[in-house]
């Protein structure tokens, strides 16, 4: 089903476009479109509709100056390997559309996962199931904590300590120096 | 939370949480583990890519990686439905922003319609975003090993100074 609905939901690169503003708007809408009740696109059909748009927003783009993402930040990131001596001035332009891209998709996929499971709340075992459930995310899985697996053998106090103690929750998913150790094998990680 | 220098590794969270809130439901909500693991995916996933693509430019003895070594990485690392739009994207870029260097360099000094921003970096952020909310840039290129091999393009001239090694073979994917 291909609808347009009036949302408020733009981007920095849709500015002059209301009508991709639109097409981004349809991407939530198979979640909670009225007019769509009984049945709501499957995964792989959101993720098709996903992609569509994408490609459509990418020709549509005029404003080049904005960004979703600090381009300062994804030259910083770029640094971290050592390796890489100079990057070209599209380079960091071109990470923060893929980046946004990415979050999109991590976010689509992981939701997927919140829903099946009638949970209100996309948490970070969602992501981790998304992730694992993707083959083109398994460079990410030796950076996901591994307790995540736990909570799914007891959904309902994982339930209750989301919602009563996120405090605790957040001590448990902050594995900061995780990324750090891993860094360095990035620079040989070979590609599956 | 850890130092700044640790902040520097991930997008800011503002950011994150932006994009994904453009393709939730109105009423889905985001647990603070979930924003953290994005923000260690992001990072990941730039290093990623980032790697292969460095790989290319060092078997082609060149020092500068490029967009299309991005691009390439992409499709060869299985995000070919990302390369596609990118593509596109890039095009549009180089119609709209990326004139050749020289060209660059004469309508800056000649006050182009479409003027650089004076700040450091060579874009605008969008409404409400706070750099310094998520840490100070605690920039020291010989403490962090930033920029050590390409100094010029931490300021706004560097910029313009990083399109010159590519200004004669630059290739359009399309």
């Amino acid at each position: 089903m291909d609808q347009n609905k009036q949302g408020e939901a733009a981007e920095g690169g849709n500015i002059g476009h209301p009508a991709h503003g639109k097409n981004q708007e349809e991407q939530s809408n198979p979640m909670i479109a009225p007019t769509n009740p009984p049945k709501k696109k499957s995964l792989e059909e959101q993720l098709n509709d996903f992609w569509a748009a994408q490609r459509e927003e990418a020709k549509m783009t005029t404003n080049f100056k904005t960004h979703s993402l600090p381009l300062s930040r994804i030259k910083k990131i770029i640094k971290t390997d050592k390796d890489v001596k100079m990057i070209s001035a599209e380079t960091p332009v071109v990470f923060a559309k893929a980046c946004e891209m990415f979050i999109k998709e991590l976010t689509i996929r992981a939701w997927a996962n919140t829903e099946a499971r009638k949970g209100k709340i996309l948490s970070q075992r969602d992501l981790v199931s998304a992730i694992s459930q993707t083959a083109s995310f398994d460079f990410l899985d030796d950076i996901m904590p591994k307790d995540a697996g736990l909570p799914r053998t007891s959904i309902a106090s994982t339930e209750n300590a989301y919602l009563n103690m996120p405090p605790q929750q957040n001590v448990a998913g902050l594995p900061y120096d995780a990324p750090t150790m891993a860094f360095p094998n990035l620079n040989h990680h070979a590609p599956n | 939370m850890a130092g700044v220098r640790e902040q520097d590794q991930y997008m800011p969270i503002a950011n994150v949480i932006r994009i994904m809130r453009r393709i939730l439901p109105a009423h889905a909500k985001i647990s603070d583990d979930a924003k953290e693991t994005i923000q260690e995916c992001v990072s990941e996933y730039i290093s990623f890519i980032t790697a292969e693509a460095n790989e290319r430019c060092q078997r082609e003895q060149r020092k500068t990686v490029t967009a299309e070594d991005v691009l390439w990485a992409m499709e060869k690392l299985g995000f070919d439905n990302y390369a596609h739009p990118l593509s596109l994207y890039l095009h549009r870029y180089r119609k709209t922003e990326g004139e050749p260097a020289s060209a660059r360099r004469a309508s800056a000094s000649a006050s182009p319609s479409m003027q650089m921003h004076p700040r450091t970096h060579p874009h605008s952020h969008p409404p409400n975003y706070s750099h310094h909310g998520f840490g100070m840039f605690d920039f020291d290129p010989s403490s962090q090993g930033f920029y050590r091999d390409d100094a010029s393009s931490s300021g706004s001239g560097g910029f313009v100074a990083s399109f010159d090694p590519y200004a004669n073979i630059k290739r359009d994917p399309l």
